[in-house]
């Protein structure tokens, strides 16, 4: 990270925004003189700091750290209608804030991947975004249903498997299946016979779940997943505890499901590799910060891969801890 | 319609095949084997004539006691061998102890002593022995002085009179105890002595007709039992209330012949002296309600916990439904349970109840009182309006149960704590009476099993004197409760965060 060319950047972004060096003091707590620091490059501003900086400034942490925007890229018009907006949601725990001021959108057709260290808070927003978590601030909407006020409506368009399949495990596979129906009013059995055909299922219906190999469950939860014809599909670690051909299953149902079916997927996960292979967008957190959102393509044309990107950019936003203020 | 999917998709969750099998059988089980026992219980003990009489024979055989006066000696004399004398006259009947046949032959030998003891003062009319007896005011308990101090001061023609009176007497009891004339007794009774209370013998009178019922009731007994008595000191309007009613349907089931089955509140007769009936098994399907919860408690106590406990609630709130519907979706499920649990131990109850003791009586009319009358009404539409007030309390437990699961999120303690809560409230009234904690009445706990109150359970009444309650009361105090923790529920369940 050059201190110079961002302290450079951000001088230039304060006074595109006309504020002062002070104005920017006062928004953040700190003195004006902090800020004359940062702008000629002595220090550079803690991690805690970043976040709020960016969001004053209008840019994403990452332009803040490489001292320059990114080149938006064309947006297509099928992907114009948006099925997850995020804007500036918290959440804490006490006194705790996990997530930050956290805002991002996803479109339809995407394939996301949400990509962070352990503890960056990957699966807090995913709880968040599905209301298993009270956001302490923001809104979140689906489909363009708000979940604070629209609840019902937005469930109805999210279908999510969150650390691990969530199944009925004394009932049989056909009695999820028919409980997953029941819930989201689905009364169409052949689309849900494709389904259990799709994951390869529909012979081992009568089993009850718990004789169930992992790779079977997770196989059961995506398929209770789809049956609710879902127009986002949040992942939480699904390929967690699969082998190497139940990864690949499951990676390949993902990608028929999206093809055939137009879902837009978030997937949670630490196998990089497995997001490289599935996903068209990236967006990494960290420490409850979103750092960065690119297209998966943007890494492909540079030298470096994902991982290597990764580490670039979190091992950047670290270095920002214990930074003088 | 979005609303049912949700109790449907509860019940393929919590039940199931084996789970309906267990409560069958539970039910079964427990229901007649309950029945069983008390019918056991309450069979009464026959009075064994023939061992009584080889007994008195021997006893007989040895010297009797010797007194200062000749006409002690004579009665002494007389009265073994009068005892015997009646013992065996009566020798092939059947006879109860402790019935009202046990009681006349207990009458006719004491009328026969008397008519001695009597014949005696007569022919020896004047004698000294009889006036030391007469104007003596120590107190003597022995049967031959009383008698000669009731009878002293007569005329020997008022004398006469009387043991002709008293011949009289003992001549109706033999032919209503060898007849079984049971209603000519109870109207002789009637006539004769204005002391007599008859309120109690109503009971048995119209089951007399019924060839499987059995004489079980001494007077004596009922009498030290039933109103005042040995109970004056909690002798209050409650209890007041529950014999003026008792009065009125014995006395119109007496005259009108109509079978009834009001039952005396637990504990103002002894166990063995009440007999079972079709409507007397019928009526316990009220207190059949700790049963039902019990059961369902054990069979479906963890429909809230098991959620958290297999991770499920993350699947489950991601549905489109608020948190708030699912957790009332799992209430009216557990209430649906109760009420088909319910149902079943009532069949059951029936089918056992009509088989042992005749279907016919279950389609007799139930007596009533409105106010100072007596009404009929169809007795299985009065058990089901009975079942349904019941059911508001047990509806408040389920509503106290789901607000434990919610607030606990632990099986073991939710069961745990619900069955302790439970079987002390079969206990409540007893704690509310015996250890003076009135503040209980206005509690939710004592009014779970809404039965007791409904059956005039003793304990329930005597609280009256400590503060002044009703099913009514009850009912209201349920209600308000169902409304509390339904509330605090939802305050609980829909604020958590959904944690790991």
């Amino acid at each position: 990270m050059d201190q110079i060319k961002m302290g450079n950047f951000m001088s230039e972004l304060r006074k595109e925004k006309g504020f002062t060096q002070k104005d920017i003091g006062d928004k953040l707590g700190i003195t004006d003189n902090s800020v004359s620091k940062w702008e000629r490059g002595i220090n550079a501003p803690d991690i805690y700091y970043l976040g709020p900086l960016s969001e004053i400034l209008g840019v994403t942490i990452k332009e803040l750290l490489n001292g320059e925007r990114k080149r938006k890229k064309k947006v297509k018009k099928e992907n114009q209608k948006p099925v997850l907006e995020i804007q500036n949601v918290s959440k804490k725990f006490g006194s705790k804030e996990i997530i930050h001021n956290l805002s991002l959108t996803i479109y339809k057709g995407e394939i996301v991947g949400l990509i962070g260290p352990n503890g960056a808070g990957k699966t807090t927003l995913i709880k968040t975004i599905l209301g298993l978590y009270k956001a302490s601030n923001g809104t979140i909407s689906i489909c363009n249903f708000d979940i604070k006020k629209e609840f019902e409506k937005a469930m109805e368009k999210v279908a999510s498997i969150v650390e691990s399949p969530n199944l009925y495990e004394h009932l049989t596979a056909y009695q999820n299946v028919r409980i997953t129906c029941l819930l989201n009013g689905i009364t169409d059995m052949k689309y849900v016979k494709n389904i259990l055909k799709m994951v390869k299922l529909n012979n081992r219906l009568q089993d009850k779940v718990k004789h169930y190999s992992l790779g079977m469950k997770q196989r059961l939860a995506f398929a209770l997943a789809l049956i609710k014809k879902p127009e986002l599909l949040i992942l939480d670690e699904p390929t967690n505890g699969l082998d190497p051909l139940g990864m690949k299953e499951l990676r390949e149902i993902i990608l028929k499901a999206c093809e055939t079916m137009g879902v837009s997927v978030l997937i949670s996960s630490h196998i990089l590799s497995e997001i490289e292979m599935v996903c068209n967008k990236i967006m990494i957190l960290d420490n409850g910060y979103l750092i960065d959102i690119f297209e998966l393509d943007e890494i492909e044309s540079r030298e470096h891969s994902l991982e290597e990107e990764f580490l670039k950019i979190t091992s950047g936003t670290k270095n920002q801890i214990g930074g003088d203020v | 319609m979005k609303f049912v999917n949700l109790i449907k998709a509860e019940f393929i969750k919590n039940y199931s095949v084996k789970k309906s099998y267990i409560v069958l059988i539970t039910l079964l089980a427990t229901i007649i084997g309950m029945m069983e026992l008390e019918a056991k219980l309450s069979k009464p003990r026959l009075y064994n004539i023939q061992n009584e009489i080889e007994e008195y024979t021997k006893f007989l055989e040895h010297e009797l006691d010797t007194y200062h006066s000749p006409f002690l000696n004579e009665y002494e004399t007389y009265r073994n061998e009068t005892k015997l004398k009646i013992l065996k006259e009566f020798a092939n009947e059947k006879i109860y102890s402790n019935s009202w046949k046990d009681y006349l032959l207990f009458q006719i030998e004491t009328i026969e002593d008397k008519i001695f003891i009597i014949n005696q003062m007569v022919e020896n009319y004047g004698n000294s022995f009889f006036t030391d007896i007469g104007v003596s005011d120590a107190h003597q308990f022995d049967f031959y002085e009383g008698t000669v101090r009731e009878y002293y001061g007569k005329t020997k023609e008022e004398l006469v009179r009387e043991i002709e009176n008293l011949k009289e007497q003992a001549t109706n009891y033999r032919a209503f105890l060898k007849q079984n004339q049971y209603y000519k007794y109870l109207e002789y009774q009637i006539k004769h002595d204005k002391n007599f209370d008859v309120d109690g013998e109503y009971q048995f009178l119209v089951d007399k007709k019924i060839e499987n019922m059995f004489d079980s009731l001494s007077l004596n007994q009922l009498e030290m039992h039933v109103g005042i008595g040995i109970n004056g000191e909690y002798y209050t309007a409650a209890i007041k209330e529950v014999d003026r009613k008792a009065d009125l349907i014995l006395h119109y089931s007496f005259w009108n012949d109509k079978k009834h089955d009001f039952s005396f509140p637990e504990g103002t007769v002894d166990s063995y002296l009440v007999y079972p009936t079709a409507k007397t098994v019928t009526n316990k399907i009220v207190l059949l309600s700790l049963l039902v919860l019990l059961i369902v408690i054990f069979t479906s106590g963890g429909v809230i916990v098991n959620e958290h406990i297999h991770k499920t609630e993350k699947m489950l709130f991601t549905t489109p439904y608020k948190r708030w519907k699912i957790l009332f979706g799992k209430f009216v499920y557990l209430i649906l349970d109760m009420f088909m649990i319910w149902f079943l131990a009532f069949v059951i109850l029936l089918f056992y109840a009509g088989i042992k003791y005749g279907f016919g009586e279950l389609l007799t009319a139930k007596l009533i009182v409105e106010g100072d009358q007596v009404a009929e009404v169809n007795y299985l539409f009065y058990l089901l309006k009975e079942i349904l007030l019941c059911s508001i309390p047990m509806i408040s437990f389920i509503s106290c149960f789901c607000f434990i699961s919610v607030v606990t999120l632990s099986k073991t303690v939710t069961i745990g704590f619900s069955i302790i809560l439970l079987l002390v409230s079969q206990f409540m009234w007893f704690l509310i009476v015996t250890f003076k904690l009135g503040f209980l009445i206005y509690t939710p706990f004592p009014y779970f099993i809404l039965g007791l109150i409904l059956r005039n359970h003793s304990y329930y009444l005597l609280a009256q004197s400590i503060g002044t309650t009703s099913a009514s009361y009850g009912i209201l105090i349920s209600i308000l409760t169902i409304i509390a923790c339904c509330g605090m529920s939802y305050i609980i369940y829909t604020k958590r965060d959904i944690g790991n």
